[in-house]
């Protein structure tokens, strides 16, 4: 008897705790979803302003600030460009190709993706998204991007065939960025000769014979390395850009440039969002209506899910581009699979006659380990891309890769504790959390 | 024991080689070339060596997981689907040009990969160590491996189609072609998952473990 009331307290007391986990919850996901939607000024606080990051169609654009839609699903800004070849001379099509190709690689590695450059009429059209950055993408547009060092008298002694690597980061002066450079061989001797020279003069880099910057040198640099400092970010960015992709064949000159359609088609992005809120919500709906309570807790998951997931591209920086949905929605796709996979064996052991709880450890410790599997093999698979690919493989992997750390602890914590909080506040009743279950029952 | 790659195993990868042939001949003639701007953004040598490590890694993570048997076949799964998607998205191209589109697309094709086929090893594996080699050679145990799928994976590869729907009624012609290689990885991974790569293992683990053959 003893033992019975200790037992009734036990579970009073269990039923207290996972009430309290799960309003705890829902109401940190009810926030989190509410801020999603509407963002907060909280400026007047002196707080950073929270911009909302969940895509919605209609007339709240705001979340475009956080998730900016890249050139093929949002607004575009297009640009014709011509070359200008020196006069008697014609441009070739060869040139026009080479410059098309070397403008596409600056607006990649500018982390432009979606951009798209062409030629059309001996002309070249470039279309970028319509963001606020268009100021710096148009300067890496309209340069030819010759960049050479020249000596104080105005001598050039090294152009960007004598630079094998460079890269900008931070400088040691607030909000300045510094241009790292590494020389080949014969860019090495040529440098450390210069700077042994020039001690206590100042050398020029110049792009496209105007000067940029004019650094002094307090010492003979031999070892191949520079660092030049105090150019803003999108200076130190854009020269960077411009000496990894090489110089235009021939200078070029901006005709005009005007607002655009998105690549992927006028009003694309409205209808997409629609449309990809109504593939979510039957996917909820599916999940809901086969697992009941269990799928309850499984579309209150998916659905933290997604937001999470645009949360932290949002905050990557990732844009709203068909690359950074791929990622996104695999990553989902993959939670769904996931939690899918464990309520498929939950609802296995229930047809079994086991009990609600003892059906969910097992499932975690047999469909859970594939699950594991899954998500943790291509989540070191994502790291190893990551580390080999810098460009868009490896920025595509970042996302994703998140995406697969975040499905990892939804599917393997996080629904675990909220599906134990609800079997202890709901009680074990086989029915509420498989159908065919209930149907046994019933018999 | 049979000792041979089990025939309809053969007669699936031996299909796929013939796609891959005719898919490998559209891009190098020209007949199939991706969307210009996509193809400028990104660095095949890159893309190439990355499609080479995702066979590596794939080799050693099934290795190091579970065994010899199921990393060879995890390996042959990531290859033979990364090169098949590749190959039949060239042949669609000829077709349909703007279908070629987004050459990391690629890489989503492993994650269909192993959707599909680390299940179907986790099923062969188990099978394999609750059965008597008297009741089943490892070739039917890699047949059961095969036609096992949970229903989490069919209703993954239809939430991954509504996506594709999704996008398509939301575009233009470039939108609409565009899900067309991941359409292929899917589809691909499923066939490769069911008609080669339980059979690989099965290869592997029947040319492997002698000891137990004699039992």
């Amino acid at each position: 008897m003893a033992k019975d009331i200790s037992t009734r307290k036990s579970g009073a007391g269990a039923k207290a705790i996972a009430a309290v986990t799960l309003v705890v919850a829902l109401l940190l996901t009810g926030v989190f979803m509410y801020y999603g939607v509407m963002g907060r000024d909280m400026d007047a606080e002196g707080l950073y302003k929270l911009l909302p990051w969940l895509p919605t169609p209609g007339e709240n654009t705001r979340w475009r600030q956080a998730l900016v839609p890249g050139a093929d699903l949002g607004e575009t800004m297009r640009s014709t460009l011509t070359l200008t070849p020196a006069e008697g001379e014609t441009v070739t099509p060869e040139q026009l190709e080479e410059s098309v190709r070397i403008l596409s690689l600056r607006l990649a590695e500018a982390g432009w993706a979606g951009a798209q450059v062409e030629v059309a009429d001996g002309k070249i059209l470039a279309a970028i998204s319509a963001s606020a950055d268009a100021v710096h993408a148009l300067a890496l547009l309209n340069a030819q991007g010759e960049v050479a060092f020249a000596t104080p008298t105005g001598e050039k002694f090294m152009t960007d065939e004598h630079i094998a690597r460079a890269w900008y980061s931070p400088a040691q002066e607030a909000g300045m960025f510094a241009l790292n450079l590494e020389m080949t061989e014969e860019g090495k001797q040529l440098f450390a000769e210069k700077t042994q020279e020039l001690v206590g003069q100042s050398i020029s880099i110049l792009l496209d014979g105007q000067s940029v910057a004019d650094p002094r040198i307090s010492q003979a640099l031999v070892d191949g390395f520079a660092s030049v400092p105090g150019f803003t970010e999108e200076q130190a960015r854009n020269l960077a850009v411009m000496l990894r992709s090489g110089p235009l064949p021939l200078p070029v000159a901006e005709e005009g440039h005007e607002q655009g359609a998105a690549l992927l088609g006028e009003g694309v992005l409205d209808r997409l969002v629609t449309a990809l809120l109504v593939v979510v919500a039957l996917v909820l709906v599916f999940v809901i209506a086969r697992y009941r309570v269990g799928g309850l807790v499984v579309a209150w998951v998916l659905a933290l899910q997604l937001a999470l997931m645009h949360f932290f591209a949002a905050l990557m920086g990732a844009g709203y581009t068909l690359s950074t949905l791929l990622a996104v929605y695999g990553s989902f796709v993959l939670a769904a699979f996931s939690v899918l996979l464990i309520l498929g064996g939950t609802s296995d052991d229930l047809s079994r006659g086991r009990s609600v709880q003892q059906a969910l450890r097992d499932s975690y410790g047999n469909a859970g380990h594939t699950s594991l599997d899954v998500l943790g093999g291509l989540l070191a698979l994502s790291v190893v891309l990551i580390i080999m690919d810098t460009q868009a493989i490896g920025n595509f992997m970042r996302i994703l890769g998140v995406g697969l750390l975040l499905d990892l602890v939804l599917v393997h914590m996080v629904l675990r504790v909220l599906m134990t909080s609800t079997i202890h506040l709901v009680g074990e009743n086989t029915s509420l959390y498989h159908r065919r279950g209930a149907a046994k029952e019933a018999v | 024991m049979n000792m041979k790659l089990n025939n309809n195993a053969r007669k699936a990868l031996i299909l796929s080689l013939v796609l891959g042939a005719l898919g490998l001949a559209a891009w190098l003639t020209g007949l199939a070339t991706y969307v210009a701007s996509d193809a400028r953004m990104i660095d095949f040598t890159q893309l190439w060596l990355c499609v080479l490590a995702a066979v590596v890694f794939s080799f050693l993570f099934g290795w190091a997981r579970y065994n010899l048997a199921s990393g060879a076949a995890l390996a042959v799964g990531t290859a033979h689907d990364l090169l098949l998607t590749w190959a039949l998205t060239g042949l669609i191209a000829i077709a349909l040009p703007q279908s070629a589109t987004l050459p990391l697309v690629l890489m989503t094709g492993v994650a269909c990969t192993y959707v599909q086929t680390l299940p179907r090893l986790r099923v062969a594996r188990q099978i394999y160590r609750t059965t008597s080699l008297r009741d089943a050679s490892v070739d039917e145990m890699a047949q059961q491996a095969a036609v096992s799928a949970p229903l989490a994976q069919w209703v993954a590869l239809v939430i991954a189609v509504l996506f594709m729907v999704a996008a398509v009624v939301s575009g233009n012609i470039r939108m609409l072609a565009s899900p067309v290689p991941i359409v292929i990885a899917l589809l691909v991974s499923l066939y490769s998952a069911r008609a080669i790569t339980p059979f690989v293992w099965s290869y592997v683990t029947a040319t492997r473990r002698p000891a137990r053959r004699r039992a």
